[in-house]
């Protein structure tokens, strides 16, 4: 019996290392036939993405034309150009993957059981910013595979609508996120200023997840209205993470008016993260008024809070002598010989 | 007399071997069933992985804005070969905001001088938070003067790696720290994908394991590998399989479980609050790099929270591995100790299901399967000779069992490059998928009976509490402008 075990073993193990050298062989066929086909149509690619209208036109045509066989082959490469084009190279391509039927199958695969299929389709329609695709994509925010509703809200982002963004919100509001808080930012942020009323009345949504995504993405975007909202949760939100976040969007916005509150936030008595947080905003404010403030956080005791106070001073300019003659011995200093070109400007 | 003795001798055996030849043979049964169970909870998180590819966007990391920044944090104990080279791969690494911080041990070499040089470093005034207790003095800090690369270099006194990592954490600014040694290359995108898990979790996420693989006979351009290859000799071969084995497909089937309890020092990612909160690396334990995520889901599982400890199988940090049997024994010998020294620290958490599958799965595993392991290899070597030897069992029988245990553990091996080679396929050149078969079947042939060997070591001097000793590891250092020489076996 054992002689048995040790014979059917064996067989298996040379079984599976057949199996190795085989996928190794048909892996390497088909990136030979791969390479020499996109080698040999990459003229046409080319004159699709950047010929002129004519020339790119006639280069559509005659992909279209090509044999199904040679398609498949070179589908993936033409799928990719779409990450690499804008304006009419990008609508070129769209029209050509919609003349092959790929975007007509990518809306059909939507529906499909295998997660990767639906994921995949996804992806494409977002790629490819195909209109009309809004309403299924924000359907697939509910779907039951989470890299199906990642690449949905990723996709809905591409597409720019601001109708998505209240649904994006609500994906991000369930227990637990129903797609990544850096997902949802990232689409909003690609949606832009468009979305920025639906954002606005955000804010003080009850969950945090919520709050804190949707100040990083109004910092991020620049909306000066939010500015009061901002203040207000660097003042008293609850928690002190979306109170560092909100700091950061401050700091981002560059609005003088907000000096005071970061200020308050920079105190003692404020937890440490949004005191060191608050000091970084101060600097990226970019305010004169702030380098006296930032002066008196270089003696603080949290040596975080001096540290950037140091960086923020030199990022402000500050000549890296006048930082080190500011300090104490015991405080952060900036820099030595650092900054060359900050303290020339300065 | 010498009749009776002799047959004495032959009933104790007899004894011994009616008592353990079949907890051993069951024993090894299921320490390579483990093996494949592991390997196929890899290939199914590798099948998942290549369906992914198609539709995964890694830029939207380096885009997203609340992608974390990270600090690199790089101990280097004269490491004067390849510093220049690691760091400047660190550098260049594709990631939205991340910072080095190079801590030189009390370096008797160049280290320094080499980072002064390629770097035109300049002293800093700084004080460095002590939200970690360190033990070393900390004698300086320097930054470059162009005041753009995002490098620290911190000079202390020698206190060993794990003091070095605690300063290190100290200096780090940023919210993420990743733990790197000195003497190791990653991929350029390494540390977006190993930071991917916590940006697509944020809210449970601690820590994130990269994959580790030995760099010995690779082609290094510009500390960057460029072309995956075997290395000359057998044993460093034979750690590439092991490495394969034990991070590519054992911590990914781990974390496929819930279960990982081990992220390498060679390339780990933690948030950095929670190891302040766990007081960061123990120096006093020798196997720090367990210690700290063992600790870590003490700390969080104590609190009741809600957290996952992942592991990553794309990004890749390469490291060299001893290509000598006297450092490859030291290292064994210390690895092992440090298991011991660990698992003793933590035995509440053994079997204790407060702590979920670490302590009702991982935890018992590496006590049966880990730390017993070169005991019962070594007790089944033994047994098999001295029962031929007195004749209690059949020349052909015995050869059976070991060729039907030797045939399994050799289909594990094969079942592991299985999924190297659907999954990842690094090493392209038929040769060296020819000599994998070779290790496959030769490093069961006394390979595996030396570790045994050195772990018993190990544990002997972890049991006897025999002082703690490091070891020197020869560096070759990495080549920066052709394709480096491979280091050559011993």
């Amino acid at each position: 019996m054992i002689l048995a075990a040790f014979g059917v073993t064996s067989a298996v193990a040379a079984l599976v290392m057949l199996g190795v050298v085989a996928r190794r062989v048909t892996r390497r066929l088909r990136e030979a036939r791969v390479r020499r086909l996109t080698a040999q149509h990459r003229p046409l690619l080319l004159s699709l993405v950047a010929g002129d209208p004519p020339e790119a036109r006639e280069a559509a045509t005659a992909v279209a034309a090509l044999d199904t066989a040679s398609w498949r082959v070179l589908e993936p490469a033409v799928v990719a150009l779409l990450a690499k084009v804008r304006g009419e190279g990008h609508e070129e391509v769209v029209r050509l993957l919609g003349t092959r039927g790929v975007l007509v199958r990518a809306r059909r695969d939507l529906h499909r059981r295998r997660a990767s299929r639906r994921a995949a389709a996804a992806d494409l329609l977002g790629r490819a910013q195909v209109p009309g695709t809004v309403r299924s994509l924000v359907r697939l925010l509910d779907d039951r595979d989470a890299d199906v509703r990642h690449v949905a809200a990723r996709s809905l982002g591409r597409l720019g609508s601001a109708s998505a963004v209240p649904s994006l919100l609500r994906a991000l509001a369930a227990e637990p996120p129903r797609v990544p808080p850096a997902a949802v930012a990232q689409a909003l942020l690609r949606i832009g200023p468009a979305g920025a009323p639906d954002l606005l009345t955000a804010v003080d949504h009850p969950v945090a997840v919520v709050r804190s995504t949707v100040v990083v993405v109004l910092g991020r975007l620049g909306v000066t209205g939010a500015g009061t909202a901002l203040r207000g949760l660097l003042a008293g939100d609850p928690l002190t993470d979306v109170r560092c976040l909100a700091a950061t969007a401050l700091g981002a916005l560059g609005m003088p008016g907000a000096v005071p509150d970061l200020v308050r936030a920079t105190r003692p008595g404020s937890p440490g993260a949004l005191r060191v947080a608050a000091t970084r905003a101060l600097g990226d404010l970019g305010a004169s008024s702030t380098v006296a403030v930032l002066d008196g956080l270089l003696h603080d005791p949290d040596a975080r809070v001096a540290t950037e106070a140091g960086h923020a001073l030199l990022g402000l300019g500050v000549p890296r002598a006048d930082v080190l003659a500011r300090s104490t011995p015991s405080s952060v200093v900036a820099v030595a010989e650092r900054v060359p070109a900050l303290t020339g400007a300065a | 007399m010498s009749d009776f003795v002799a047959g004495d001798l032959r009933d104790a055996v007899a004894l011994v071997m009616d008592l353990s030849l079949w907890p051993v043979l069951v024993y090894f049964l299921l320490l390579n069933s483990s093996y494949l169970a592991l390997v196929l909870l890899a290939a199914r998180e590798g099948s998942l992985n290549r369906r992914r590819a198609s539709f995964t966007d890694h830029d939207e990391t380096l885009s997203s804005p609340l992608t974390p920044a990270v600090s690199v944090l790089v101990p280097a104990y004269n490491e004067e070969a390849g510093i220049v080279a690691s760091v400047s791969a660190l550098l260049a690494l594709r990631y939205p905001r991340h910072e080095v911080v190079v801590v030189d041990d009390g370096s008797t070499d160049a280290t320094f001088a080499r980072l002064v040089e390629a770097y035109g470093l300049v002293p800093e005034a700084r004080r460095i938070p002590d939200d970690v207790a360190t033990t070393a003095t900390v004698l300086s800090v320097h930054v470059p003067a162009d005041g753009r690369t995002p490098l620290v270099v911190v000079r202390k006194t020698n206190s060993g790696r794990s003091d070095a990592l605690n300063v290190a954490i100290n200096v780090a600014r940023h919210e993420l720290v990743c733990f790197v040694d000195a003497d190791s290359l990653l991929d350029p995108d390494a540390l977006t994908v190993v930071a991917r898990p916590f940006v697509d979790d944020p809210a449970r996420v601690v820590a994130s394991g990269g994959v580790v693989r030995a760099v010995n006979g690779s082609r290094v351009v510009a500390g960057r590998v460029v072309e995956a290859r075997m290395p000359q000799g057998w044993l460093p071969r034979i750690q590439v399989m092991e490495y394969l084995r034990a991070f590519l497909l054992g911590r990914a089937g781990w974390s496929r479980i819930g279960a990982l309890v081990l992220i390498s020092g060679a390339f780990g990612l933690y948030r950095r609050d929670v190891l302040v909160e766990v007081g960061g690396l123990d120096p006093t334990c020798i196997g720090e790099d367990f210690e700290l995520c063992v600790a870590v889901h003490r700390a969080m599982r104590d609190q009741g929270r809600d957290y996952r400890v992942v592991a990553v199988s794309e990004p890749i940090s390469w490291t060299e591995v001893p290509s000598t049997r006297r450092v490859l024994g030291s290292q064994r010998r210390r690895w092992h100790r440090g298991l011991l020294e660990v698992l003793w620290r933590h035995r509440r958490m053994i079997g204790n299901p407060r702590y979920g599958r670490v302590g009702l799965v991982a935890l018992p595993y590496y006590v049966v399967f880990e730390l017993l392991a070169p005991v019962l290899e070594l007790v089944g070597a033994a047994l098999g000779p001295l029962a031929l030897v007195t004749g209690l069992l059949e020349p052909a029988r015995a050869l059976a069992v070991v060729l039907a245990v030797y045939a399994y553990a050799m289909f594990v091996s094969m079942a592991a490059l299985a999924v190297e080679e659907f999954s990842f396929h690094r090493y392209g050149r038929w040769r060296d998928l020819a000599v994998s078969v070779g290790v496959a079947l030769v490093e069961n042939l006394g390979y595996r009976q030396l570790t045994a060997w050195w772990r018993l070591q190990g544990l002997w001097a972890g049991l006897r509490r025999r002082e703690q000793v490091w070891g020197v590891m020869t560096r070759q250092g990495f080549g920066t402008e052709a394709a480096t020489p491979s280091p050559s076996a011993a």
